[in-house]
């Protein structure tokens, strides 16, 4: 063996090195455990065959008296054991007088002294929300009971209730800290986790995905149009059907064992495996309708035309010039060539239908469909069990032409080779269509396009749509045909695979090896025909293939320890090495110039226009030495320590490795006879702990300086030529880890023989040395750079409650949260922003000493210039032309802040006006039973958080032009006086919330308080309801039959669509932007489920 | 065994953390000593220019051509810059010569680390770079006054953070570094010059261009010259006599030293004979890229980093087509007064700017002036085939308007991005330059005049008279010479602040026939300082009244 090490040394090639070593060390561990682990068998086989056998028998069966399948019986200290079969028996040979345990899931275990008994019947009490569950933890698990840190726990079920398509939309309201937003409505569309608040402003704020103990991350959506932003939620390849429980480390005690990464949380999904018992085939389908839950209410026609009017006639009054009215007061026909009779309508034409006139929102919202299917057997024994699903989804999206679609398949095998081997497998195969609507958008997004385009004018007008032709200088097209005749999908393969292999060396050793591999590829197909704006002529088609690939490899090597000493020290500890790589790359290609529509993407050599190309390649790695040691003295005083060394590729040699590491003790007050006499809690428990985190989350290659290509063409001879890369700034060389210091108090409290449980946990977290893009003075020849700079605070509380309301007959079980955090920035050296919003809004989000993340910086409204003496009061317009007087009556006043009255408005008069961080989110969840009967209902909402309407932004900028606008915009505008008696009278000046109508040039578009509004909501987030036949037929289990309604109401002040919108969702710096999303649909499900 | 283990993982960590780089080149990938690698150094110099902050979509050409009194254009095209709205719409006049200037101090060390056993070669690279950096800085001083030097870059020890310098420093540091550009560059005579980079005499030219401000800058406050402009409502430009005021920065200057330099700079171009005066129809249109009329010229190509926007904005494009919706862009163009200085037969208005446009259904006509033209279906221009149909109409303003053909050069006039080769700097202003500063320095000369009607004829204007000749008189003619000559070249606007006329001019033009506010306050002296900067330099501070 040690020739081989040599001679892999001699090698001296870098990858086949770092491989062949870290399996060498892998197996070399192995090779260690499987000497000991055959050494240890041979023992207790020497052991056996000095004692008599005799057959124990019995029943098992629940408080009702039913049998119990699948129970499992094991005689302790050993890995001997049966069954229960469909009937409850067992039967089991032993020798001596041992203990048998019986187990099953959703069972509080018991252990039975057998004390010469022969038949033994076991009674086994349910384990709702038992303190003996066992909890998942990273590299290991434990009991709930000894659990010393703050984790927050879901199980299959709640995720089942909430008929979510996807793993993180059913988090959503469940677990106490953990906030969960939908970037946008679509299906299959963006979701980001924050978990305890925003650590950092520049680096993303999403945990951690652990599944099965490898870590799950997807490529990122590839490249379509330059103004896109629309999202894919990586876990929506995923089946929420195939998972057993979600796990949500929080606090650091429980987070430090992923070292630097386990800044922002950890979620740990585990997968369903099959059970002993009698295998089991199940079958459920669902098909879902959804509408949009809200439509904004536009002007039609006849306002619309009236208010193109007004906006000329104010401009004629104000201004000067001549008025040319939009819509004349009286139709006519234009007779300018011999063929043209066009009609050109008079306002109160659209009101007795002589004209068309069109809802667009009504053109491209639809009633969407979705069918689910799933199909899954599974089975077990002693020996091993298995699992395999089969999942298909296709849920058409709200929006015409948009959808999410999912095949997926799971298999998960686990096997006992020998009495100290075990293996298995779990790998899923999923492939996922996403055609996408173009929301989230800062440019020409659908739903934007069909909120702004002209009503008055029908769905199809063969003057404008026949080819394409912006009707509004915006370059808006018809929303009815742009949103049928794009074609956007995101194709998505992925593979993930978990695996392992279990050595038990000696009863309290084992060892673990765990392989994981995830590779996925996303590409996009995407086609814009003459027809839109973004293949109009002369661009005459526009057609991009693009792909991002991930390809993840994971290795653990673990030991595991579990002994207890003298009956009172428990010791559990583990030790690891981790190693992981990911490469990762990606492809582009965007052609234009089809000669015609037919062959789109699939035949890009077809386009005339020399094709843009380009490709891309990273890697990144990290290889980590972890322990944890839990140490449980008199099952009442636990202490827990953990410490994880990380080296990470991103970082120079000089910064490479860093050190986390955390402590915590628990102490389980009810366990002491003075709290036991009180005979008032059931369950007591008090946590403290404190740890460390880190966040490596900086593009790679951060550290390096870039040059990229920059080419010239010397008269028309092309040379290459470098230049420094400068969106990526200047190289840091100095960069390191950004560390979060968490401490958390927490306690645990049942009462009422567990029908009331509380946690309560509190915390404080620091987190120094931010990651960040520091903004660095443009002359440079760079804006920003990576650096290490300033912290930021977060406090918080959050709250747990169940309680049992019910038990019998009808059972009622409340589960609620709440969360409240505050954040603080410190360490800044001076303000910084957040980048733009969109292209146009920048400065938007300010990062300032002492505010939180998520601070909206802007101008204050202050009332409206209502007449030419307020504009010449103003000092900054005392000495402005005429021109420039009268242009401003009617428009939006702005408190002057900087101390400079003579000045106009700018960017010193500007504050903070608002913040995106709620003060509290709260999800409540209420499950009724009765017989077979079931109903939950889940309220969800967030409080005090404001939300940037993009939209009103974009208006309030060109309104009066042509773009269509809200009636509650409408309503609300300035009256100038002369007309507050005419046609248009509907406000006078002073009580106007919008400026004046008028389609002058001059305005300039300051954002403002106005356009940030109060995003607090409660949502009535779903309702379901079931029915359970056992046993209806002959070889049918059970038979539940349900119905789900989401989203049923949403109580809210916010004028948009959703609250819930956040285009930037994973970047916590800019949470809260309504950016032309995709609105929330209201879905009402009906599903079967079948068990054979 | 475990011991080895854990050996052998430690040692493998090196290797198994190393950060491997795929996609993107590195400065030792191409530091090694050849002339192939100076040039990818020279090479990502040069084409910052054609890059966002300057030519691609319009940051130089827009913020150097908007602000004068004979431009004008489409309101919501130019309603920003060119009505003085600079606030936050000028950032990239700061962001663009500062990252020339940060790719220059890359290029420098690495270029001049390099040996190959030719110091010609190496030199002339060398040349191209300093030429970029001193030319960048001229752009900065004379946009924003006092400006931060970065003499080394970021990258090799300057920090990040720098104070402005005093105006004439950067003035002076400008003028070493074309110096240096000036004895290190190829003369365009040399049989390795490249057609298209640049020359010798491009650092002199442009020498010449910083003098002649400083000089023109430093001259006494009271200087007159005339302007034929005014209110915009009058039919026909005015002439004013305006009172030049002091410009600040150059105080105890003394002119005729700089008046000096430049006039050696500029017949140093013209004693040297490469470069020359083309007659009118050999200086513009897609063949005369880079003909000897041009000293430098943005290198622009079809390909999506070296293509623009100009052509675009400026001409338009399909002019001719009546089978679409015929002129689309050509929203930026000059004003009736500035046509209205030209002669009848001067080429730069018959040929310079179309007078027959087709836009949506209709022909129209520029100027109103040719309206018995049109009536008498008369020839356009000189070209005989051309003659108007009769039923054309005027419209005041877009598209009757004076667009210029100089724009209409791109190789693929169809689309909005082309391969338009902006001028920086061409041999009729070098001729102006001389007659300028002879004329300042010994009056309005025979040379003075020589130089001077050198420009006019080739344009078939008639010549400069040699009666009413006085020192203000010629240098006013001077003046207007290089706006009828130099149209929108980014010339006209710091003609009229170098000599001290600016607010003047502007605001006796008040808002002009297409709405656009052309009144000034002093604060248009200079520009502001882009916000990221004062947010994130704390030494340096905004310029007065922004």
């Amino acid at each position: 063996m040690k020739v081989f090490f040599i001679h892999c040394k001699q090698l001296r090639i870098e990858k086949v090195l770092r491989f062949r070593c870290l399996l060498i060390s892998a197996l070399l561990l192995g090779c260690f455990a499987v000497v000991d682990g055959v050494n240890a068998q041979t023992i207790n086989q020497n052991g056996e065959e000095q004692a008599v056998l005799r057959k124990i028998s019995g029943t098992v069966s629940d408080i009702k008296g039913e049998p119990i399948i699948g129970v499992s019986i094991v005689i302790k200290g050993s890995s001997q054991g049966t069954i229960t079969d469909p009937n409850g028996n067992y039967s089991i040979s032993i020798k001596g007088n041992p203990t048998l345990i019986f187990s099953s899931m959703g069972y509080i275990p018991q252990e039975f002294s057998i004390k010469g008994h022969s038949i033994i019947n076991i009674i086994l009490a349910e384990s709702v929300k038992s303190l003996n569950e066992v909890v998942v933890l990273g590299y290991g698990s434990v009991k709930k009971s000894d659990l010393t840190g703050s984790v927050g726990l879901l199980k299959s079920d709640d995720i089942e209730r909430s008929e979510a398509t996807s793993i993180t939309q059913g988090l959503e309201g469940k677990i106490a800290g953990v906030q969960v937003s939908q970037n946008d409505g679509a299906p299959g569309g963006g979701i980001s986790i924050l978990v305890r608040g925003a650590n950092s402003f520049s680096t993303s704020a999403d945990p951690l995905y652990v599944v099965d103990g490898i870590p799950y991350a997807a490529p990122t959506v590839p490249q379509g149009t330059s103004s896109e932003l629309q999202s894919t939620n990586p876990l929506s390849s995923i089946n929420p059907e195939d998972i057993e429980s979600i796990e949500v480390l929080k606090d650091a005690s429980s987070t430090a064992i992923y070292g630097s990464r386990g800044a922002n949380g950890v979620v740990l999904i585990t997968t369903k495996s099959g059970q002993i018992g009698k295998d089991k085939i199940e079958f459920s389908t669902s098909l879902g309708f959804s509408t949009v839950t809200k439509k904004i209410a536009m002007l039609d026609g006849y306002e619309y035309a009236n208010m193109r009017n007004e906006a000329m006639l104010n401009k004629y009054y104000y201004e000067g010039g001549t008025y040319t009215p939009a819509f004349p007061a009286v139709g006519y026909y234009s007779h300018t060539s011999l063929n043209d009779s066009t009609y050109n309508p008079s306002p109160t034409d659209y009101k007795n239908g002589k004209a068309a006139q069109t809802n667009w929102q009504d053109q491209i919202f639809r009633t969407a469909i979705t069918n689910n299917y799933n199909f899954s057997y599974s089975g077990g024994n002693t020996n091993g069990n298995y699992l395999i699903s089969f999942n298909y989804l296709d849920q058409d999206g709200i929006i015409v032409n948009s959808g999410y679609k999912r095949f997926n398949i799971n298999s998960n095998i686990n096997r006992k080779l020998r009495p100290w081997l075990e293996v298995g497998t779990n790998s899923t195969f999923s492939k996922t269509t996403n055609t996408l609507a173009n929301t989230s958008t800062d440019n020409m997004g659908i739903v934007y396009n069909a909120i702004i385009f002209t009503p008055a004018r029908g769905v199809y007008d063969p003057q404008y749509d026949n080819v394409f032709q912006p009707q509004l200088w915006e370059g808006a097209s018809n929303p009815y045909t742009a949103v049928r005749n794009t074609t956007n999908l995101i194709n998505g393969l992925n593979y993930f695979n978990s695996s392992y292999l279990q050595i038990k060396c000696f009863d309290f050793l084992n060892f673990r090896q765990n392989i994981g591999l995830n590779y996925s590829i996303s590409s996009r197909d995407a086609y814009y025909p003459v027809s839109t704006a973004t293949g109009q002529s002369p661009t005459n088609g526009y057609a991009i293939r693009s792909d991002n690939d991930y390809n993840g490899t994971t290795s653990e090597s673990m030991l595991t320890f579990n002994k207890t000493f003298a009956h009172i020290h428990t010791i559990n500890a583990v030790a690891a090495m981790t190693y992981e790589y990911t490469n990762y790359g990606s492809h582009y290609i965007q052609v234009q110039d089809f000669p015609n529509d037919y062959l789109t993407y699939n035949a890009l050599q077809n386009a005339i226009a020399i094709p843009v190309v380009s490709s891309g390649r990273g890697m990144y790695s990290l290889m980590s030495f972890l322990g944890r040691i839990n140490y449980n003295l008199l099952e009442k005083y636990l202490f827990t320590a953990s410490f994880r060394r990380d080296g990470s590729s991103r970082f120079t040699p000089e910064n490479r490795w860093g050190d986390f590491s955390s402590y915590a003790f628990a102490w389980r007050a009810s366990e002491e006879p003075f709290i036991k006499n009180l005979k008032t809690f059931d369950n007591l428990k008090f946590r403290i702990s404190y740890g460390s985190t880190g966040n490596q989350g900086i593009s790679p290659y951060a550290t390096q300086s870039q040059l990229g290509a920059a080419p010239v063409a010397v008269n028309g001879t092309q040379y290459a030529g470098y230049s420094d890369v400068t969106w990526s700034g200047p190289s840091n060389p100095n960069l390191k880890w950004e560390t979060t210091y968490q401490f958390d108090l927490g306690v645990d409290v049942g009462f009422l023989n567990n029908r009331l449980n509380l946690t309560i946990d509190a915390y404080q977290k620091l987190t120094d040395d931010l990651l960040q893009n520091l903004q660095i003075p443009s002359s440079t020849g760079f804006t920003s750079m990576e650096s290490n700079y300033g912290n930021v605070t977060n406090k918080g509380l959050d709250l747990a409650i169940n309680a049992v309301i019910l038990k019998s007959p009808i059972s009622w079980v409340f589960d609620g949260n709440i969360s409240f955090d505050r954040n603080k920035i410190g360490g800044l050296s001076g303000d910084q922003f957040a980048n733009s919003i969109g292209w146009d809004m920048n400065n938007v989000f300010i990062e300032r000493n002492g505010q939180s993340i998520g601070a909206i910086w802007g101008y204050k409204s202050d009332g409206f210039y209502n007449s030419e003496a307020a504009v010449r009061a103003d000092p900054a317009y005392a000495n402005a032309p005429e021109s420039v007087i009268m242009g401003m009556i009617g428009e939006q006043r702005f408190k002057c802040l900087n101390g400079n009255p003579t000045a106009t408005t700018n960017s010193t008069d500007e504050t903070i006006i608002g913040n995106t961080c709620p003060k509290y989110t709260f999800g409540i969840t209420n499950t009724l039973a009765y017989k077979s009967l079931s109903l939950s209902f889940f309220f969800q909402g967030c409080m005090g958080n404001d939300i940037i309407n993009s939209y009103l932004y974009r208006m309030t900028g060109d309104y009066g032009f042509a773009l269509n606008m809200p009636q509650s915009v409408y309503n609300n505008r300035w009256v100038p006086e002369n007309l507050a008696n005419g046609e248009y009278s509907l406000k006078p000046g002073v009580n106007a919330e919008w400026p004046i109508l008028s389609s002058s040039e001059n305005r300039r578009n300051l954002f403002s308080d106005k356009e940030v509004e109060d995003g607090s909501y409660l949502r009535l987030k779903n309702i379901n309801i079931g029915y359970t036949f056992n046993k209806p037929i002959k070889n049918i289990n059970s038979i539940k039959i349900y119905s789900n309604i989401s989203n049923v109401f949403t109580l809210t002040k916010y004028s948009w669509y959703d609250p819930e919108a956040s285009a930037y969702g994973s970047d916590p710096s800019r949470r809260g932007v309504d950016l032309c999303s995709y609105p929330a649909s209201r879905t009402i499900t009906f599903g079967l489920k079948c068990e054979f | 065994m475990a011991i080895a283990a854990i050996t052998l993982v430690c040692n493998s960590c090196t290797s198994s953390l190393k950060e491997e780089a795929y996609d993107f080149m590195s400065n030792d990938m191409i530091s090694g000593s050849s002339l192939t690698n100076a040039n990818l150094w020279v090479n990502g110099c040069l084409n910052t220019l054609n890059g966002g902050d300057y030519m691609m979509w319009g940051s130089y050409w827009t913020d150097e051509t908007q602000d004068d009194d004979y431009f004008t254009g489409v309101s919501w095209a130019v309603g920003t810059i060119g009505a003085g709205n600079w606030y936050g719409n000028m950032d990239n006049t700061w962001d663009g010569p500062y990252l020339l200037i940060n790719n220059c101090n890359n290029a420098i060390p690495e270029i001049s680390n390099m040996s190959w056993g030719n110091d010609a070669q190496k030199n002339n690279c060398l040349g191209q770079v300093y030429f970029l950096k001193g030319w960048a800085y001229f752009c900065l001083v004379r946009a924003f006054g006092a400006v931060p030097i970065f003499t080394k870059g970021i990258a090799y020890g300057d920090s990040f953070q720098q104070p402005r310098q005093p105006v004439m420093n950067v003035y002076n540091y400008a003028i070493e570094m074309l110096q240096k550009a000036d004895s290190l560059l190829y003369d365009a005579k040399d049989p390795n010059y490249e057609v298209g980079r640049l020359s010798k005499d491009a650092a002199r030219g442009m020498l010449a261009r910083v003098y002649l401000t400083i000089a023109s800058s430093a001259m006494p406050a009271g200087t007159q010259v005339k302007v034929n402009g005014g209110p915009a409502t009058n039919a026909l430009p005015v002439q004013t006599t305006y009172n030049k005021t002091a410009v600040a920065g150059v105080e105890g200057v003394d002119p005729k030293t700089y008046f000096k330099l430049a006039e050696e700079k500029a017949l140093e171009v013209m004693n040297n004979g490469y470069f020359k005066l083309l007659p009118y129809n050999q200086i513009w249109g897609n063949s005369n890229v880079n003909s000897k009329e041009h000293i430098w010229s943005l290198q622009a190509a079809v390909t999506s980093s070296l293509q623009n926007y100009i052509a675009f904005n400026f001409y338009g494009r399909s002019e001719l087509d009546a089978t679409g919706t015929g002129l689309s862009g050509g929203y930026y163009y000059e004003r009736n007064h500035w046509y209205d200085l030209f002669e009848n037969q001067d080429y730069r208005i018959t040929e310079g700017v179309p007078h027959r446009v087709y836009y949506y259904g209709t022909w129209f006509y520029y100027p109103l002036s040719d309206s018995a033209k049109v009536r008498t279906k008369a020839q356009i221009n000189n070209d005989v085939t051309m003659h108007y149909a009769g039923n054309e109409k005027y419209t005041k303003g877009y598209p009757c308007d004076a667009r210029l053909t100089k724009f209409n050069q791109t190789s693929s006039p169809l689309t909005n991005y082309g391969d338009y080769s902006w001028s920086f700097l061409r041999m009729a202003e070098v001729y102006l330059t001389y007659a300028e500063a002879e004329n300042e320095l010994n009056g309005p000369t025979q040379a003075a005049q020589n130089a001077l009607n050198a420009v006019r004829q080739r344009n078939n204007a008639s010549l400069y008279p040699t009666t009413d000749n006085s020192v203000v008189d010629f240098r006013s003619a001077v003046l207007e010479e290089r706006a009828k000559e130099l149209s929108i070249e980014g010339v006209r606007r710091w003609d009229l602040i170098r000599w001290g006329i600016y607010l003047d001019v502007m605001n006796a033009i008040g808002i002009d026939e297409n709405n656009l506010v052309k009144s000034r306050q002093t604060k248009h002296l200079l520009f502001p300082i882009p916000l990221s900067e004062m947010n994130s330099n704390k030494l340096i501070s905004q310029n007065p009244g922004w």
